[in-house]
Parts: structure tokens; C-alpha cells; sequence
């Protein structure tokens, strides 16, 4: 029984190692869609043009539309989250705490939001990687040296 | 003296320069890589129509030549969208993560709000994918899915 326990364990170490790599790829992905201008090319397109109607009603595009534009939505709504490791209902289980590696500093147990050293994942000749919005972005020292336009 | 009594006089010179001759003309034997040739139905030219200038200036070594493949093809079957590269048909294809093309300016990263935008399954994705649409760049709808 205890070979049986060290094998699923260690399969567990395993599986929360590959999803410390699919979340550094996310990460990746962020950064790519930031330096791309993905937002700023496809947000005036959602907010001023108007879609086919044959794709969505005239409905739908509204409340898409809203929905796309409200500066409080900014994650998933509440009662979509569920936990299913820890039970909490505030966040998936790929955010969940125990299973989760730092986007911004690589440590284990904490999410990103709640990095003490963010601008670990900052290096000079690139534009800092810290949204300005989180907790620690000017209590730490950001190594980069190219300033950017915020618009 | 002429050139051709030079070669008769140095027979393993004049049998360099038959071989020379004989690669030049004759065509690659079946199974052999030919650079430069077409790789066949699914590639594109890696050029830029109008300007010329290659679309993915991405280099690939291939026999110990450092060069931006011309032709190119994108999977977009498999979990993470690859970019393939190969200098021509039977020639050796070199596979790259698709990213997302670059804006020539430094741009921030995205706040929470934006990156929220591109999460799947949310009341608004259908107009995102629309809107990617719209914008005809593989890169970005790659870098989305």
C-alpha cells in the first residue's frame, strides 16, 4: 500500500509539474499578445463595428459588447469558479494555491497576484512584465530600462 | 597551350571537371532533397507579395547553411500552433512555436481586464474570435487558440 501512495504521489508531482509548464506557456502567450498590440487592434473592432447578424443576435452582440467594455469584469464571473482540489469557490483549480508556480518569480504556493517580487520576470532591453495594477508593482526595484506609452 | 590540352595533361583534373559537368545537369535521383523547389500542396512562399521582404524572418540551418526559410506552413493541429520551415521539397522541416507577430514598438503588458479578453468561454469570445477574424493574421488568432 505505501509503494501504491509513493507512486500516485509521485504521479502528482509529475502532473503539477506539466501544469507549471502550461502556465509558464500562458504566461508566454500574455507577454506575446502584450507585445503584439492584440488588445488595442481587436477592442475598437468589438466596440464600434457591428458583426454579421447571422453569427449572433442582435442580442447577443450587446450583451457581448457590455460585457467586453465594463472595466469591472476583469475574470471569469463568480459562479463559474470552482475548486475542485481545495473546495473554494473564488478560483479554478489551475489558479488553486497548492498547485500553482508564480508567473513572475517561479516559486511554488503562491499565485501571481500575490508575487512579493514581481519584477523577478523583468530584465533590461524589454518593457516591464508587471501590470501596473498589482499590489507590488512600485515596492519593487523593476530592472528594465525601456519606458512604454500607457494609454 | 590550349585549355583543353591543360585538362588532358592533368587527368584528375579533367575527371573534377567532367563530374562538375554532370552535376550540373542531371536531375536529383528520386528521394533527394531539392532546395528551392515547391514542397508541394500546403506551403506558401515566405514572401511578402508587394514588398518581398519575407514574412516570418526566421532562420533555419540546414547543411551547415544559415539561411530565412522560403517556404513556410502553419499547424494549427496541434495543442500549441506551430510555425514549419523548410528550404524546399525533401529538405529537412524545422518546426517553431507560433508567436504572435511583433509590434515594432515596446507595448505594456496587459492589464487584468485585457488579458481577461482573450479567455475562452466567456459571454464576448464569439465577437473576440470575430474580431480576430477581421484581422487576418494568423499569428494572433495562433497565439489566441
Amino acid at each position: 500500500m505505501t509503494k501504491r501512495a509513493s507512486r500516485i504521489a509521485n504521479h502528482i508531482v509529475a502532473l503539477r509539474e506539466d501544469l507549471a509548464d502550461i502556465t509558464q506557456q500562458r504566461f508566454q502567450s500574455a507577454k506575446s499578445l502584450a507585445d503584439a498590440n492584440a488588445y488595442y487592434r481587436i477592442a475598437p473592432r468589438i466596440i464600434y463595428s457591428m458583426p454579421p447578424l447571422d453569427q449572433l443576435t442582435d442580442n447577443q452582440i450587446h450583451h457581448a459588447r457590455d460585457f467586453f467594455d465594463d472595466p469591472w469584469a476583469n475574470r471569469p464571473r463568480h459562479d463559474t469558479l470552482l475548486c475542485s482540489w481545495c473546495g473554494a469557490d473564488d478560483h479554478n483549480i489551475e489558479d488553486c494555491k497548492p498547485l500553482t508556480k508564480c508567473e513572475y518569480c517561479g516559486r511554488w504556493g503562491h499565485c501571481s497576484d500575490f508575487c512579493r517580487t514581481p519584477h523577478d520576470a523583468c530584465s533590461i532591453n524589454e518593457p516591464c512584465r508587471v501590470p501596473r495594477e498589482h499590489a507590488r508593482w512600485g515596492l519593487h526595484t523593476c530592472p528594465s530600462d525601456v519606458r512604454v506609452f500607457h494609454a | 597551350m590550349t585549355e583543353a590540352t591543360d585538362n588532358e595533361s592533368i587527368p584528375a583534373l579533367a575527371l573534377v571537371l567532367e563530374d562538375e559537368d554532370r552535376e550540373e545537369t542531371q536531375t536529383p535521383a528520386p528521394g533527394s532533397p531539392m532546395p528551392g523547389v515547391h514542397p508541394g500542396f500546403g506551403w506558401f512562399c515566405n514572401a511578402n507579395e508587394e514588398t518581398g521582404s519575407p514574412i516570418f524572418r526566421e532562420y533555419v540551418v540546414d547543411d551547415g547553411l544559415e539561411i530565412i526559410a522560403p517556404y513556410y506552413q502553419l499547424d494549427m493541429d496541434t495543442d500549441s500552433p506551430e510555425l514549419l520551415l523548410t528550404r524546399g521539397r525533401r529538405c529537412t522541416v524545422h518546426s517553431r512555436t507560433l508567436r504572435a507577430r511583433k509590434d515594432p514598438y515596446p507595448r505594456p503588458v496587459l492589464t487584468r481586464k485585457q488579458r481577461y479578453s482573450f479567455e475562452a468561454n466567456q459571454p464576448f469570445s464569439r465577437l473576440v474570435d470575430w474580431a480576430l477574424d477581421q484581422e487576418e493574421d494568423d499569428t494572433l488568432k495562433a497565439e489566441v487558440a
